[in-house]
């Protein structure tokens, strides 16, 4: 399984991947210590939203560590319908008979390899929220983090979720099928985004209170704990299901295909 | 041999050109790399030398960021020494997953052990220092009851979860240190040896109080050289686990699950009640994991000497 996974590690530019990811992540170290220990100029000292005093360095750190959970589970979501398709474009079923893999183990592998694409995102996500958080005041900026990172496994766990929806659809229906019916689910989720943009009631969206999210969360501590626990368990379960539906589809395909 | 396998020898054959290392030369590479490393970072991410206790958990967890040196440094040290990355035979970087041939035992290993050392190890403490025992200690620490009892699974949870951390400190000593040490001194050498550089390792974090805080008789030494004895002890679970599974992974949630704390007992202990000067957490720990540490090694050379008379 380890070529096959070589493969598509190949197959989504791991190599560049890496790279500027690791380049980026000594970038921003080398960041937050200067920001951190060098005597700030009264220039950059902002007041915020709720009239907290703050370094307007420090802030601009810590955005990455904000954007990126949802950056990463979009590209990885990307690289599902690509690592199939370059499978697709390769002739992997000549492939696949020469070697002694078995159906199984192939469609085992694009499951490890988004697996393996997930955990490695979520850690480099909490390497971010640590070093974005450290050395930060109290504040509405390390509450914003500290609610990101305590949110990470639920995160994380429903791109998996999203991973094992996506996965039967790309196998049973090719990449460009596949691509078309989650482009079409897609667009009727912005169409009803949009209705309720004209039509529907958007004092719903004035009454979303960040404020009262954080704090739920700092009273809640049970409840996330439980949550922490559940989340992957069950997602765990849904990602093997989604695997053996895989494996059926694809089983089925084949023979139809000999 | 797998197509994988063969790809993965002419790799290595390809680059090896030029000087070879043997493997004391490797080892003292990845040594020097590590310590270097990791030392310039603790110096880097805590220039003012705030203690352990002073720094907050935020700054605490940042400086922890060091964990990940070890995995980088066996990394650079197999792209510097040309050794390529194996993930079976000879060189292994141990880095695959193997579950087969009963190898995911290992990993049920991994998540249930530390909890039962950690809450031995917290029966001993109180036997030691019966005036620890305080019923409402978890209150102090924001915890309900319930989440008291749920702090074993959600430490194997967490553990499993966030192990990348862990992995940073595995990846390094018991992917590359140990397997080296191992080949060369043979096991029972190996295992102080590693186990001593482990916690010599440690020692920036030992003097700013990490572990054992700074307020005890002999302060830094003795804090220093309880943990080499903590990581030699450990270490003979972990090199055995790594060893057996063929893989760092299960050592790495050991120890994920190890420093997630998952203990029951532990919201009933008040380190504030402690009578004595003496670090006894520590000693209850290294008492504690000396009782699993034997049955170990015995199993261990029982199933080696089975194995050698199979063959």
């Amino acid at each position: 399984m380890g070529g096959l996974l070589y493969k598509d590690f190949l197959s989504i530019n791991g190599k560049k991947q890496v790279a500027v990811i690791s380049v980026f992540t000594v970038l921003l170290v080398v960041f937050k210590l200067i920001v951190a220990f060098a005597d700030t100029p009264d220039a950059w000292l902002m007041e915020n939203s709720e009239g907290e005093i703050m370094n307007f360095l420090d802030y601009l750190v810590s955005m990455p560590a904000q954007m990126l959970p949802i950056m990463f589970i979009s590209f990885i979501a990307m690289w599902i319908p690509n690592v199939i398709q370059n499978d697709e474009k390769s002739k992997i079923h000549a492939y696949l008979s020469a070697t002694p893999f078995s159906k199984r183990t192939y469609i085992a592998e694009k499951y490890v390899f988004i697996g393996i694409c997930i955990y490695s995102a979520l850690s480099i996500c909490v390497i971010w929220c640590v070093i974005s958080m450290a050395f930060l005041q109290e504040g509405a900026v390390l509450d914003i983090l500290m609610l990101i990172s305590s949110f990470l496994i639920e995160l994380f766990s429903l791109a998996l979720i999203g991973a094992s929806i996506e996965f039967p659809v790309f196998v049973a229906f090719g990449k460009e099928k596949g691509q078309m019916i989650k482009t079409g689910i897609l667009e009727v989720l912005a169409w009803f985004a949009v209705a309720f943009l004209f039509f529907g009631n958007l004092d719903v969206l004035e009454k979303v209170d960040f404020n009262r999210i954080i704090e739920w969360a700092k009273t809640h501590l049970f409840a996330l704990m439980f949550m922490a626990v559940i989340s992957p368990l069950i997602t765990l379960c849904v990602y093997y299901i989604s695997y053996r539906i895989s494996v059926r589809i694809y089983e089925r395909k084949e023979r139809e295909h000999e | 041999m797998s197509e994988a396998k063969t790809m993965t020898k002419a790799y290595d054959d390809a680059k090896r050109s030029g000087r070879e290392y043997t493997d004391t030369q490797r080892l003292i590479i990845y040594l020097v790399l590590t310590f270097v490393i990791t030392f310039l970072w603790f110096f880097v991410a805590n220039p003012d030398r705030s203690t352990w206790e002073d720094m907050g958990t935020m700054r605490q967890s940042f400086v922890a960021l060091g964990m990940l040196f070890p995995v980088i440094c066996h990394v650079l040290s197999r792209v510097i020494t040309k050794e390529g990355f194996r993930f079976d035979g000879e060189n292994n970087s141990y880095f695959g997953i193997y579950l087969k041939d009963g190898k995911w035992k290992y990993f049920f290993f991994a998540c249930l052990v530390p909890w039962l050392y950690m809450e031995l190890s917290n029966l001993i403490e109180l036997a030691m220092c019966p005036s620890m025992y305080d019923p409402e200690y978890y209150v102090t620490l924001d915890m309900e009851k319930r989440m008291l009892f749920m702090m074993p699974v959600y430490a194997i949870v967490t553990g499993f979860v966030g192990s990348f951390a862990a992995f940073g400190e595995e990846g390094g000593w018991r992917g590359y240190m140990m397997p080296k040490l191992l080949k060369i001194t043979g096991r029972k050498r190996a295992l102080i040896i590693g186990g001593v550089i482990w916690g010599l390792w440690h020692a920036p974090l030992t003097c700013i109080g990490h572990n054992f805080g700074t307020d005890y008789p002999g302060f830094p030494y003795l804090g220093i050289a309880c943990m080499c004895v903590f990581c030699t002890l450990m270490g003979v679970l972990l090199t055995f686990i790594t060893e057996k599974s063929g893989s760092v992974w299960p050592a790495a949630i050991m120890h994920a699950v190890n420093n997630s704390n998952p203990s029951i007992l532990g919201g009933y202990i008040n380190p504030d009640n402690k009578t004595t000067d003496l670090p006894i957490g520590m000693i209850a720990m290294c008492i504690a994991l000396l009782a699993v540490a034997i049955p170990v090694m015995i199993i261990w050379s029982r199933s080696d000497s089975k194995a050698a008379s199979e063959e």
